[in-house]
């Protein structure tokens, strides 16, 4: 059976798993792309849902070529656009309870 | 081996110029992006367009294709001429993982082709971060999903997943502890790509996913469900028994209760990482009877000449 790893990840293996350098990192971070734990990048850890979006921001720096910034905005928008999705897919289904009560009767 | 149409599959003629490539290529990119769309094929159709970029954008592998091209049609089986060394023109460098190319892809270019110019992937390998003493590669993260039932949530759960390892399925058990919800990412060490030339393997990320349930929606870690109630049932009050994920709950239901009111049953949501729960919210339905029923019509008209109510009093003062 394997267990989930709870261990976060530090800088080093950041860079480590995703091939981005120590300073490009520290630009994700400054831009607000993921917010670790930790003050200093000495300090900073990356749970499993940081890495990912890591993973993400990397995929689309290389798929559209767009700088930072760019992306961070692009992430926020993306995430903004799923919550609202996901919030309109719940209170169609909500929806669709209260009508098929309705109809039965 | 069927033949690819890169030009075709782009959406430019083949004599198009780099920027229309480039233009067309991020007009596709957006449109299939498995990141940004919702296409429900958006990951093969994404990495067909990034295959055709990949060529189309170096002039020299663009020639070479360009060469190919006059022994293929698009849709009809494939072979290399005699004689084709597959990636002769390349740097010979190791593949890139980040991609996956098709065998018509590598037929006429081999691996080698890959990581000489694949988006960020040669750059950052600059950064000495895969490199490790002789050259060993750590293999690449991998994410999936995984569908849990609002049922599994409420306890550790042992779930066994497949998933795409290197072009085989690979099967594991795992442990999804109790709490996990929408969106959230579990790490399994070790469980990703395995790594090249001693170099360690990635990790694998599970995504999860909350199936939807027949009886209750959620909101965070609350809740809901929908209770049809009768009007009378509704007007004098009544005893309900109610599904909840952990079985069935007596429910009071008091007097005069309007339709789309929430009932708090406390602590039968959803639980949360410290172990305390979430609340389920019953939302009344009031739901009519059928109007066929003239002894209950009676009764309503009973109803309605002694009734001194008027539901749409706020319109009179408007």
């Amino acid at each position: 059976m394997n267990q989930p790893c709870e261990d976060f990840l530090s800088v080093d293996e950041l860079c480590h798993a995703t091939l981005l350098s120590r300073e490009e990192i520290i630009e994700i971070v400054h831009q607000g792309i993921v917010d670790p734990n930790g003050n200093t990048p000495v300090h900073w850890r990356f749970d499993a849902t940081m890495v990912t979006r890591v993973h993400k921001a990397v995929r689309i720096q290389r798929d559209f070529d767009i700088d930072w910034p760019g992306i961070a905005l692009a992430l926020e928008l993306l995430e903004q656009l799923e919550t609202e999705r996901k919030k309109n897919a719940m209170l169609e289904q909500r929806l669709s309870r209260f009508m098929a009560t309705a109809r039965d009767y | 081996m069927e033949f690819k149409d890169y030009y075709k599959i782009l959406g430019v003629d083949a004599n198009a110029d780099a920027t229309a490539i480039k233009a067309a290529y991020r007009k596709l990119a957006r449109k299939y992006h498995p990141d940004v769309s919702e296409h429900h094929d958006a990951e093969n159709q994404f990495k067909e367009v990034a295959e055709a970029y990949e060529v189309l954008k170096h002039p020299d592998k663009r020639a070479e294709y360009d060469e190919i091209r006059k022994y293929g049609h698009p849709g009809q089986s494939f072979k290399p001429p005699p004689g084709w060394q597959p990636g002769a023109g390349s740097t010979g460098e190791q593949f890139d993982q980040d991609r996956v190319f098709s065998e018509f892809f590598s037929s006429i270019f081999g691996q080698g082709f890959s990581d000489a110019g694949f988006g960020g992937a040669s750059s950052r390998q600059r950064h000495g971060h895969d490199f490790h003493g002789g050259g060993s590669r750590r293999g690449q993260d991998i994410e999936t999903d995984l569908p849990i039932f609002l049922e599994e949530t409420l306890e550790n759960t042992a779930k066994t997943i497949s998933y795409q390892l290197g072009g085989a399925t690979k099967n594991l058990k795992i442990k999804i502890p109790a709490g996990v919800n929408d969106g959230e990412r579990i790490r399994l060490k070790g469980q990703g790509a395995p790594g090249l030339d001693g170099g360690s393997s990635g990790d694998l990320y599970l995504r999860i996913r909350l199936v939807p349930h027949p009886l209750f929606d959620v909101e965070g870690h609350n809740l809901i469900i929908t209770l049809p109630l009768s009007p009378w049932e509704a007007a004098l009050g009544t005893k309900v028994e109610l599904p909840t994920l952990s079985g069935k709950v007596n429910l009071s239901i008091p007097p005069a209760t309007q339709g789309g009111q929430r009932l708090r049953i406390k602590g039968k949501g959803l639980i949360k990482k410290d172990g305390s729960h979430g609340d389920l919210y019953a939302v009344v339905n009031i739901v009519m009877p059928s109007a066929r029923d003239s002894a209950i019509n009676k009764l309503w008209q009973e109803l309605a000449d002694k009734a001194a109510f008027d539901p749409r009093a706020e319109w009179r003062n408007s």
